[in-house]
Order: C-alpha cells, then structure tokens, then sequence
C-alpha cells in the first residue's frame, strides 16, 4: 500500500513538469526522504530521487543536482531509462538556471536520445521542452522555440504541458521583440488555462505581460494578481518574485511608488528562495531604480547585486558541484564498464557455439541488418511526418507575423481615404447650408453649381469609402486560413496595393527610410484565375525583401544612394510575366541556389524566418503552375521574375 | 496670397478649391497643385522662390516632403518661403525633423480647415 502511494505521488508529480512546485516543499520533502529508506527497488528509489531533487532546483541548485546525479547513476546501473531521462532533465534545468549553458544542452540533448531510443512521447515532449529551456538560457530564442514547437507536435502531452510550452514560446518570441508572435502564444496559454483557476505562476504571469504589451492595463493587473496568489499557493517564492519584478515594470509607467514597493517585495522573495540568480536580477533592476534618485540606495543594491554574483562563483567552482566533472567522469566508466560486460559476454557465446554456427551468426546479422534497416526507414518516414507538421505550423506563423508587419501600412492606407470622407462629409454638410441660403436669395445659378459640387463630392464619399473598403477586404483575405479557391483577379491593381502595403509596413517601422519606387503595369494584361491572397502573400514578400535589400545598403551607403524598387507586370504566351527589382545589396553568387530553401536567411535573428521565399515558390509552382527565377549582381541589386499560366 | 499645395492625392485640389472658395473668389488666396515634389521644384524654379506659401505633405512617392523641405532652404536665397508641413504621420520624430529642417509650422491630418485658414491669414497680414 505504501509503495502505491508512492508511486501515485510520483506519477501526479512527474505529469505536473518542472515549473510546478509543490504546496507545502517541507513537508513533501521530508515525506520523500522518509520514502527513500523504505524504497525496495531501484526504480522506486530513482522515482523519489528525482522527485526529490525536482522539488529543490529551482532554487536550491545544489541538493537539486545532489538528488539528480544520484538518481542518474542508480538508474544507469539498474538500466532504468525513463528515470535516467527524467534525472538528465532536472540537470538540465538546474544547469540553464546557474548559467551553465553548456551542460543544459548537453543533459537535454542525451534526454531526448534517450527519449528516442525508448520511443516515449511524453518523455520526448518533456525533453524537447526542457531542451528549449536550456537553449533559452543561453540566448538562442529561435533554436528553443523550435524545440518547444516540437515538443508540441507529441499527442501525448497535457493541457499542462500546452500552457507551459506556448507561454514559453511567448516568452521566447517577446525576448525577440516579435510581439505579435508572442501575444499570439500567450493567447493560446490564456486559452488552454483551467477557466475554474489553480492554474501555475508562469503561464499567468506571460498572460499578464501580453496585457501589458496591448494596453490592457486592467486585464494585466488582474492576472499579474492570480500569478502572485498562485505563486503563494504552491509555495513559489522563484515566481513570487518573478512576477513582482515584472509588476513593478508593469507599474513603472503609471505609479512610481508601486514600481518601488513591488522591486522591493520581487528582492524579499528572491532571498527567501535562495534563488541567487534571482537576488542579482532583482538587486540590479533596484540598484538601476534608484540610480537617478538615490545614489547612495543605488549603491547598496549594485553592492548586493556583487555579493550575490561572487557566491554563485562560489557555488559554480564549490566541490559539490564542481564535482559534475567526477561525476562525468563516474558517467564515462560505467558506460565503458557496460560496453566491456557486453563484449565478454559475446565472446563466451562465440566460443561456445563455436565455427559451424557461422552461417547463422551470418545469417542472423543479415536478418538484423534488414531490420535495423526498416526500423530506420519507418524512423525517417515518421520524422518526415513531424518535419511536415512542424512546417505548416511555421508556415502559419510566418503569415501571422506578416500580417503584423503590415498592419501598420494598412492603418496608414486607411487613414488617407477615411480623411477624405470625412472631409467631403464636413464640406457637404456646409455647403448644404450655403445652398439653403442662396435658395432663399433666389439666385439659381449659384445654386446650381453648389448642387454640382454637392454631387461631386457625394461621389468623392463613395469612391473613398470603397477604397477603403477594399483595403479591409484585402487584409481579411490575407488573414484567411484554410483551403482557398482561384478567383478572377486583376494582377496589376493586386501589385499596386501591395507595393503600397509593403512601403507603409516598413516606413511604420522605420520613418526615416526614403525609397523610389514604382509600378510600370501592362494596361492590357487579362484577369487571371488566382488564389487572390496567395498571390499578394508572394508580392508583398519579394517587395518587402527588396525594400529590405534596398534599406540594407542605404545603411552602408549612406545619403547619396538613392533607393529604388520597380514592379513590372506584362503579358507574355498565354502567362503573365511580374517582376520585382531593386538596386540594393544584392545576392552573393554562392548562396543564390539556397534562397528558395526553406528556413535559409540572410536576414539578422528575428528579423527573417526564412519561409518567406520557399513559400512564395510553393505558391507560385506547386499552387499556380508556374515559375519562379531570380537574377542578382552583388552589390548593385536584384530581380525576382515569376510567371503565372492564363488558364480559364 | 500665393499657395502651393503639394500632395500626391489628387482629391486634395477639389476639397482645397471648395473649402477656400470663397478667398479664391475675393482673390485673397491664389492656389496651385502639383503632386509631387519633383514637380514643387521644378514649378517653384519656374515661378521663384518667394511670395508664396508652401504645404506640402510628407509621405510621398519619390521625393518626400522632408526632402522637398530640405532642397526648397538650400535651393532658395535667404529668407526663405514659409512652408507648413502636413501628414498623417503626427509623430514627433518627423515634427523634430521638419523643425530642423527650417519647416515654421506643422500640421496633422486630418486637416482642420478653419484652423488652416487662421493660420495664412496671420501669414499673410
């Protein structure tokens, strides 16, 4: 009955992850420790290790890496490999968070071969999300979120794990300032939270800042509070202070004596987590509060922010720990104590079967190798499987993330005819008056021309309401999901608004860029039958990479080069030829066979994704039946030329 | 009082010449549109400088109106013509710059007319 007890404990604990702690840690713990004199098999024993130290890493790494790494090596020995998994998670974790980046990737990276070998979906899930963690840790946002993406491609995770992986690819996206990524993410952890509460810390917290990002001040409020009641509850003073830090942010532009109380209550809870890392974030956030107003309170924190920075010196060079590389050692021979067994034991068997068992070792080596065979092509197919869902997954995001980049050039589209409307709409309403009047007067030749004008405008009204209008109906078109069907299309009036979109998009984000650019269309190109928002996706991706290109050498160029982006369309046999060309930067020679590869960038970390091309490809090709070529002289400027059929 | 408008919308003139008709027809204000600011220049080379005020939008095609700005003060002997900037980019880093720049008033859109109005009659008195 005891065990099952254990056992029950230890399977909610391992389903609950790795940021979940455990209301009550004194007494959970000092229950577990009693377990472990009881435990009357390894496995049981490794299961309370682990859970052990999963309930002590977070903030006190060094019994959290003490429970691990004993947990590690009682599972090698007994062979037990999902525990051995679960032990090489909680080193990963414990490694990111004191700043050995390394060792994260490294334990994460055994986890999930592991996880592989033992063909557990949970436990890869749990890895590639851990995995993400640690390649976080270390600065590299775009390799973790897609970890994490991966870990979401198992069926076999929870709501738990949901929440957890999209708050923290929220989290991820928003160290890249993708914003609408990221407010997307913490949309979907919003979503996947438990609407009766009890939800955990972080993914309310990442909920809270995308609040905070939108404006939201009320809803950021509220949920930065269920993030601070959910940290007391499960006893979490790490996300206690976490969240204070980011309140205090939150309040910095509204209250600034809340913004003081709410680093000071972030810094009290850090110390009573012992979290260190946590003490040097927070003194240094008060020491950089205090700054303009207080030098000498400054100063205090900058001193403690040192302090607690020398003691995880301390703890990184400190014998217990520095005995990660004793214990790698330890790792390194019981791998080559295994592998020595394994060959012994082969020999003994040789020699016993002796030569005329020959032909069947041959025999069996040949059936082995056939199977090793099929089993690695159902791997390859099965990764090809998730390499595919990945991809269309990505494929959303980009056009989430394009759509962001554009709505600022369609409120700067719509803003033009709405004033015009509301313009006509003053002028109207006055010179009614003005009509009245001149009725009254009797002079009905001036009345006829302010009934003229009256007319004129009426059409002004309706001509710009359309425009606008139409501008809404293209950004709906373009947010579409889901299959899509060819409809006639007037490409040249397509390109038009896309070159407009494109060249507001990127003067939203950057005012100061100044670029030439011009639409030189065919007046007698045909309708066509396209997938009208696949076609402008295609457009406004090459016109954004050449206003990028052309901003890109602007930099170095400085104010004498004189950017210029041209759209061409023409009829050619029975196909419509567009081209997009501008004078920028150019391709290099040996990476131009690459650009329509998917994930190949030139563009800085979170500035490209890499699909834009290879989709336009695949839309251009695979969608519409026709081609796609580029040519490009480095350093004077590039031209993209797709043709599309006229098909009826 | 000579004005060019400068703006790459061509509704801009219909809705200037009626908002302003009535100084257009006391001759109070004499107007002139051009749509770009290729064209400005090459009108203001032609016609001079001086004794006209210029408003010119800033989010243009080719030449912006903060390079109009820019060539008007360099191209023109000193004192050179009023110009007011006008845009729907009310931000502050293009007011900044419009300001450096020389520009002596800036306006948002949606533009109010009335205020517009004040504003070259003050000019001009």
């Amino acid at each position: 009955m005891r065990k099952l007890i254990i056992i029950s404990t230890l399977v909610i604990l391992q389903q609950s992850g790795f940021t979940q702690n455990i209301h009550n840690h004194k007494t959970y713990r000092d229950s577990l420790k009693s377990q472990l004199f009881v435990a009357d098999n390894d496995s049981t024993l490794v299961q309370i290790l682990n859970s052990l130290a999963e309930s002590y890493w977070i903030s006190e790494y060094d019994s959290g890496i003490f429970y691990a790494r004993n947990g590690l090596l009682i599972a090698r020995k007994s062979n037990y490999q999902a525990g051995e998994v679960n032990s090489l998670l909680t080193l990963s974790l414990v490694s990111s968070v004191i700043g050995d980046v390394v060792k994260g990737y490294e334990y994460s990276s055994m986890a999930i071969k592991l996880s592989e070998e033992l063909k557990n979906e949970r436990l890869l899930s749990k890895s590639y999300s851990v995995y993400g963690e640690a390649l976080s840790s270390a600065g590299k946002y775009r390799e973790s979120i897609a970890a994490i993406k991966q870990a979401l491609n198992f069926k076999s995770k929870d709501q738990f794990q949901l929440m957890t992986n999209c708050a923290q690819l929220a989290d991820c996206y928003t160290k890249l300032n993708l914003t609408d990524s990221a407010n997307f993410f913490a949309d979907i952890t919003d979503k996947a939270m438990n609407p009766s509460g009890n939800n955990p810390p972080y993914p309310l917290r990442m909920v809270a800042n995308m609040h905070r990002r939108l404006g939201n001040k009320a809803e950021a409020i509220s949920y930065y509070r269920k993030a601070k009641s959910a940290s007391v509850y499960y006893d979490d003073d790490v996300s206690l202070s976490h969240t204070y830090l980011d309140m205090s942010r939150f309040y910095s532009e509204i209250n600034r004596d809340s913004t003081f109380h709410y680093a000071e209550l972030a810094i009290k809870s850090a110390k009573k987590s012992r979290s260190i890392v946590l003490v040097i974030k927070s003194s240094e956030y008060l020491s950089n509060l205090y700054a303009p107003i207080n030098k000498q309170i400054a100063l205090n924190y900058a001193v403690e922010s040192n302090a607690a920075r020398d003691s995880l010196k301390y703890i990184l060079q400190d014998q217990s720990i520095n005995s990660f590389n004793d214990f790698d050692q330890k790792l390194r021979e019981l791998e080559i104590q295994q592998t020595e067994n394994e060959l012994r034991s082969k020999i003994r068997q040789n020699t016993f079967l002796g030569s005329t068992f020959t032909l069947l070792v041959i025999a069996f080596a040949l059936w082995r190798n056939n199977r090793i065979k099929q089993k690695g092509k159902k791997r390859v197919e099965k990764a090809y499987d998730k390499l595919k869902t990945a991809q269309q997954k990505l494929i959303h995001a980009e056009k989430m993330a394009s759509l962001g980049e554009i709505t600022a050039g369609i409120a700067h589209e719509i803003q033009n005819p709405l004033n015009f409307v509301n313009n006509f709409s003053d002028l109207n309403d006055e010179l009614l008056d003005e009509l009245r009047e001149t009725l009254r007067q009797g002079d009905h030749k001036e009345a006829e021309q302010l009934i003229h004008d009256l007319s004129e405008n009426e059409k002004k009204i309706i001509h710009h309401g359309r425009r606008a209008e139409e501008i809404v109906k293209s950004m709906l078109l373009h947010s579409r999901t889901g299959p899509s069907e060819k409809e006639e299309t007037d490409i040249n009036a397509l390109a038009d608004e896309c070159l407009s979109l494109s060249y507001h998009g990127i003067r939203a984000k950057d005012d100061q860029f100044r670029s030439n650019f011009e639409l030189i269309s065919d007046p007698t190109l045909p309708k066509i039958q396209v997938i009208r928002q696949d076609i402008g996706r295609v457009l406004l991706n090459l016109i954004n990479n050449a206003f990028y290109a052309a901003m890109e050498k602007a930099k170095t160029e400085g104010t004498e080069f004189k950017p210029h982006i041209k759209v061409v369309t023409r009829s050619g046999q029975n196909e419509i030829i567009l081209s997009v060309s501008d004078n920028g930067t150019g391709i290099p020679q040996n990476i131009i066979d690459k650009i329509f590869q998917p994930f190949f960038t030139t563009k800085a970390a979170g500035e490209g994704t890499g699909l834009g091309l290879s989709m336009s490809y695949d839309i251009v090709t695979k969608g519409h039946g026709g081609s796609i070529e580029v040519q490009s002289e480095e350093g004077k400027g590039t031209s993209f030329i797709f043709k599309l059929p006229i098909t009826n | 009082m000579k004005i060019l408008v400068v703006d790459d919308e061509r509704d801009v003139q219909p809705l200037f010449e009626q908002r302003f008709r009535r100084e257009i027809k006391s001759q109070e204000f004499e107007l002139k549109f051009v749509l770009s600011g290729e064209e400005a220049i090459e009108y203001l080379q032609n016609s001079g400088f001086h004794d006209k005020l210029i408003l010119s939008d800033i989010n243009m095609p080719g030449m912006s109106g903060l390079e109009l700005l820019d060539k008007i003060q360099k191209s023109s002997t000193p004192p050179p013509p009023v110009v007011m900037m006008i845009s729907a980019y009310g931000d502050e880093d293009n007011i900044n710059t419009a300001k450096k720049l020389g520009a002596n008033d800036f306006l948002t859109k949606p533009l109010d007319f009335n205020m517009l109005r004040e504003k070259i009659k003050s000019l001009s008195a």
